[in-house]
């Protein structure tokens, strides 16, 4: 491999590898209140893309003007799904794993509805303001701002959730996720906090399908892609673990862009799982997860 | 007795030390179809000390459970200061004054020790400097997590982790502290710190429920004890030498 192709396929794996990173880190918002994951989760960040193609071609709105209005709808989808299909779940039994059917049945119909109004066309969608898609020189590497960008946006948002995990609030969503019940005798108000959170991991899907389309092929086919790659990219990392979920986005988009091209096309996502099931084998707690200690 | 002999402020005390803070009345609560408690009748007065003894499967834990809303009563009251609390979900009755600390020590071993102790203020909604405050009498009551504030939960030995739960629950300024077994799994010298911890806390005038297997534990601390078998109270009484066979008897036999 020479050394200009090299550097296109390492940048090209960091960047995706990090739509991957948030797509897992957005799973994990949603998994820590609730030991839910969301099957629709793909779809939502499909929707943010889909939705992104509408407000900046069609409408000509302004990026930094339709970005949180996508959020707003996105965190409105992901409160509407704790409502339906999680809280009734949870609310009968904590332990149930019956949200499988329900999220897995919201992203069926939200797959379909967004099929049935959105073809598959591929449009040059506009950048941030002051970024491109343009590639630099950067020695023997081509990057484009808006690359660099999305790689310090990512670290971003795991630094900064870091920080949200460490207040009131986020003390008591990571009670929660330990152990439901003592939290609870805490005063910790597991219905509320799981509403919020599920509505951060919406936003943050939405957020995802924005800063995705400039670089991926908004296609039908991405949203469950995205839910694969994004589950993947948590699993490694250790599910509920955001530092893990970036180091694990980013070795699947590598595993990918690499794969393409020492491989061919056709064995990319075979890339990503050899090095999944490779991973895991040797630990299978996440690269940084913890072990959980059962006492019998 | 000494309240004749006083003060008015002795004789209010006196009132106060009579009034009722839980009145359980009828309770019924179980699992599904399943019922543990079967009609349940007790009372804690302000500034008591009341001891729940029985054997595994009489439905202590479940009692304290239905107390802190974490199993809802199919039928009966729980009343708190006169107030219904039987329906409440476990936030409200932590914001009502009750606060538990469940059997097994379940601390959060992900989180430090500071950092239990500040969730266990969670309803409070404190100011920076009023957490700092709540947490430095913990750290008076329990000198052995002071020195540690930082380590993980899941490095303290049973007994420290025991005595975080106990801080935890303290946190929230609670006006009843419900205690579920908690020398479960202690060694005899860690139980006797616990017993003084505790004695402690009820000279400053907390109320306290305690539910235990542990009856010489019990017997000590308590003013008063109820001893529970198959969801029903089958004793009621002040606990002496000659009380202690009866108690035992009803129990376990």
């Amino acid at each position: 491999m020479s050394l200009p192709i090299f550097f296109d396929t390492l940048i090209e794996g960091l960047s995706t590898g990090c739509i991957f990173a948030l797509v897992a880190v957005s799973i994990n918002i949603m998994y820590r209140p609730s030991r839910a994951f969301n099957f629709g989760q793909g779809e939502f960040v499909l929707l943010g893309g889909v939705l992104s193609l509408l407000f900046l071609n069609s409408w000509h709105w302004p990026w930094l003007a339709a970005v949180p209005v996508l959020m707003l709808i996105g965190a409105a989808l992901g409160g509407l799904t704790d409502l339906i299909a999680i809280r009734p779940v949870i609310s009968r039994s904590a332990t149930s794993s019956a949200w499988v059917i329900t999220t897995l049945a919201l992203s069926l119909i939200l797959d379909d509805e967004i099929g049935a109004r959105f073809t598959g066309a591929t449009a040059v969608v506009p950048v941030p303001p002051l970024l491109t898609t343009t590639p630099m020189n950067i020695g023997s590497a081509q990057v484009s701002s808006y690359q660099i960008a999305l790689l310090v946006l990512t670290v971003l948002i795991v630094i900064g959730l870091w920080f949200a995990y460490r207040t009131r609030h986020g003390l008591a969503i990571m009670a929660l996720s330990e152990d439901r019940e003592a939290a609870l005798l805490r005063g910790v108000p597991a219905g509320r906090l799981n509403l919020v959170s599920w509505m951060a991991g919406g936003a943050l899907a939405a957020l995802v399908g924005v800063l995705a389309a400039p670089i991926t092929q908004v296609s039908s086919g991405l949203g469950f892609e995205l839910l694969i790659d994004g589950f993947i990219a948590a699993a490694i990392g250790g599910i509920g673990d955001n530092r893990g979920a970036l180091v694990g986005g980013l070795v699947v988009g590598l595993a990918q862009s690499f794969g393409a091209v020492v491989f061919g096309p056709l064995y990319q996502d075979l890339a990503s799982f050899v090095v999944f099931l490779v991973l895991l084998g040797l630990r299978p707690r996440g690269v940084l997860g913890e072990a959980r200690v059962r006492e019998v | 007795m000494t309240a004749a002999v006083g003060a008015i402020g002795e004789s209010e005390t006196m009132v106060d030390e009579q009034r009722i803070l839980l009145d359980l009345n009828a309770l019924h609560a179980g699992y599904g179809s399943a019922m543990v408690l079967h009609g349940i009748d007790m009372t804690v007065r302000s500034h008591e000390f009341v001891g729940l003894l029985g054997a595994n499967g009489a439905g202590k834990s479940t009692l304290l459970r239905a107390i802190s809303g974490i199993v809802q009563p199919r039928s009966g009251e729980i009343l708190l200061d006169g107030q219904d609390i039987a329906r409440a979900k476990p936030q409200a009755v932590v914001q009502a004054g009750i606060a538990q600390v469940a059997e097994g020590h379940r601390i959060f071993g992900k989180l430090t020790v500071e950092q239990n102790l500040r969730l266990g203020a969670y309803t409070r909604r404190l100011t920076t400097t009023e957490l700092a405050h709540s947490v430095g009498l913990i750290w008076e009551l329990f000198p052995q997590l002071a020195e540690r504030p930082k380590s993980s939960a899941a490095s303290l030995s049973g007994g420290q982790q025991q005595m975080l739960a106990i801080g935890q629950a303290l946190m929230a300024a609670p006006k009843l502290l419900l205690l579920d077994e908690p020398s479960a799994g202690l060694a005899p010298v860690v139980i006797e710190q616990l017993a003084e911890g505790l004695r402690e806390l009820r000279r400053g005038g907390l109320t306290i429920l305690i539910v235990e297997q542990h009856i010489p534990l019990t017997l000590s601390l308590a003013d008063r004890i109820y001893v529970m078998r198959n969801g029903k109270i089958v004793v009621d009484g002040i606990p002496s030498a000659s009380c202690t066979d009866a108690m035992l008897q009803a129990a376990y036999i």
